[in-house]
């Protein structure tokens, strides 16, 4: 038995080579099930991975064992302690990659590559070009810069903020010159330039030297009170936990919002809110700041839109202020709100596509030179 | 009559690794090329992602390359013991 033992783990390279080969799949395969299918926990399925790997590896040594006899096995110990060229070869490329992934930013790659794909976008909507398309290959373009600003948003990718800019101005003229009745050219356009602006704020965020996250636990109830955070003079990420995170505003209407923001650029993604109909707001902003909320639910709040990107968002019962002002609405749910917005022009013609959606998401851009 | 020199720590050590890893040598390089390989993976969902690929596809690549290093760890882990093992007692017989 130790006499086949050994000649498996020190000779019979290539049968342990098959054997490890042949269960590292079986394994790959048998976690993926376990958390893809019936959707376990990681931790677990580690451990019964682990486990897994021990059995098979073992049934298959031991049934190499018992047919030890039989198997006509050639006695490998000269060439086991030569290594052969090719694998001296790809070892050193494999020490070299290992040697170097220190140095590789996997970030600056991702970059690099949303930068290649913003240069294609730009120059997709150049107002020139643009102007003689067709209204789906149009509409297709427009999606595919909502597509890559919301990826690189999610993915926290950074780019170079020229480049986003240019695609910024080049949608904004290609925006202009279509016509507003084409309806579902002319929403995907806005819906394109929202995440777009809410990408480049986004970016200023990511760009910014050592921009400190602020990652909410969601603990046991995923709930925070807070009474007030004054955001000044830098760009911070507020970033909601997986399960979802709620930030309750203690009940002192004189307080004033819970985020006043004055000369910074910040961002909340999946950060609801509650108020509890007392008054409070969620953010207060200055026009120097450059604030976006995604991915949140606000209830009960008395919350201004203007200069702020709201991504999609669902305001509760909440009381909605604006009167004028660069608005930036994409996929944004009213619910039983009250509105008090301006008599100017903008403000109703906003007003009036927010009560055509009734209750549905509304995408609208507004205020913006 | 000189006296050689005597050995210095280090070479003591080499001479009395040198056998083993010699022989392990093989296993390590295969291990090496499995975790390059491995890197070169990791870049490459990250660089999918960048093109846009779905948060839910990027997590099931994710998990599926953690496991990935995973099994390789635990087997190249367990290979090595067990070696060692089988070879000392082997010795000691």
């Amino acid at each position: 038995m130790m006499a086949l033992l050994h000649r498996f783990f020190w000779e019979d390279s290539r049968t342990r080579g098959a054997t490890y080969a042949f269960t590292a799949v079986a394994g790959i395969i048998y976690a993926s099930v376990r958390t893809l299918a019936f959707q376990k926990p990681e931790r677990q399925v580690n451990l019964e991975l682990v486990v897994f790997l021990l059995v098979s590896n073992f049934t298959i040594i031991l049934l190499y064992c018992l047919r030890g006899g039989k198997i006509v096995s050639q006695p490998t110990a000269a060439s086991t302690y030569r290594i052969p060229l090719f694998l001296r070869y790809v070892g050193a490329a494999a020490c070299l990659i290992l040697l170097t992934a220190p140095q590789l930013s996997v970030s600056a790659v991702q970059a690099a590559i949303v930068n290649q794909r913003l240069e294609r976008a730009a120059s997709s909507v150049e107002p020139d070009k643009a102007a003689h398309l067709p209204n789906n290959q149009l509409q297709a373009r427009f999606q595919k810069i909502t597509s890559i600003a919301n990826t690189s948003i999610v993915y926290k990718i950074p780019a170079s903020p020229d480049l986003v800019e240019r695609v910024r101005s080049n949608l904004e003229a290609t925006l202009r010159s279509v016509n507003p009745s084409r309806e579902e050219l002319h929403k995907s356009g806005v819906a394109a330039f929202i995440a777009l602006v809410a990408y480049a704020r986004a970016n200023n965020v990511l760009i910014s030297v050592n921009v400190p996250t602020v990652l909410l636990p969601h603990g046991e109830t995923g709930n925070s009170m807070i009474s007030q955070v004054p955001l000044k003079n830098h760009a911070i990420w507020w970033q909601g936990s997986a399960q979802g995170n709620a930030i309750w505003a203690i009940p002192t209407p004189a307080l004033g919002a819970v985020f006043p923001v004055s000369h910074a650029s910040v961002f909340f993604d999946a950060v609801n809110f509650n108020a509890f109909g007392l008054g409070r707001s969620f953010v207060e902003t200055d026009n120097e700041s450059q604030v976006v909320i995604m991915n949140a639910t606000i209830e009960g709040a008395a919350q201004k839109l203007d200069a702020i990107v709201w991504l999609k968002i669902k305001f509760k019962d909440s009381k909605i202020i604006y009167s004028g002002g660069p608005l930036y609405l994409g996929d944004v749910t009213f619910e039983n709100c009250l509105f008090q917005f301006g008599s100017d022009a903008d403000s109703q013609k906003v007003l009036a596509q927010i009560k055509a959606a009734r209750n549905q998401p509304v995408t609208v851009l507004s205020g913006v030179q | 009559m000189k006296t050689p020199p005597k050995p210095t720590f280090k070479q003591r050590l080499w001479s009395s690794l040198e056998p083993v890893v010699l022989i392990l040598l093989r296993d390590i390089i295969l291990f090496l090329i499995v975790l390059a390989a491995l890197i070169v993976g990791f870049v490459g969902v990250a660089g999918l992602k960048a093109l846009g690929m779905s948060p839910q596809r990027a997590e099931i690549l994710e998990t599926l390359h953690w496991y990935a290093y995973l099994i390789v760890a635990s087997i190249f882990l367990l290979d090595m013991v067990i070696k060692t093992i089988l070879e000392v007692a082997r010795k000691k017989s």
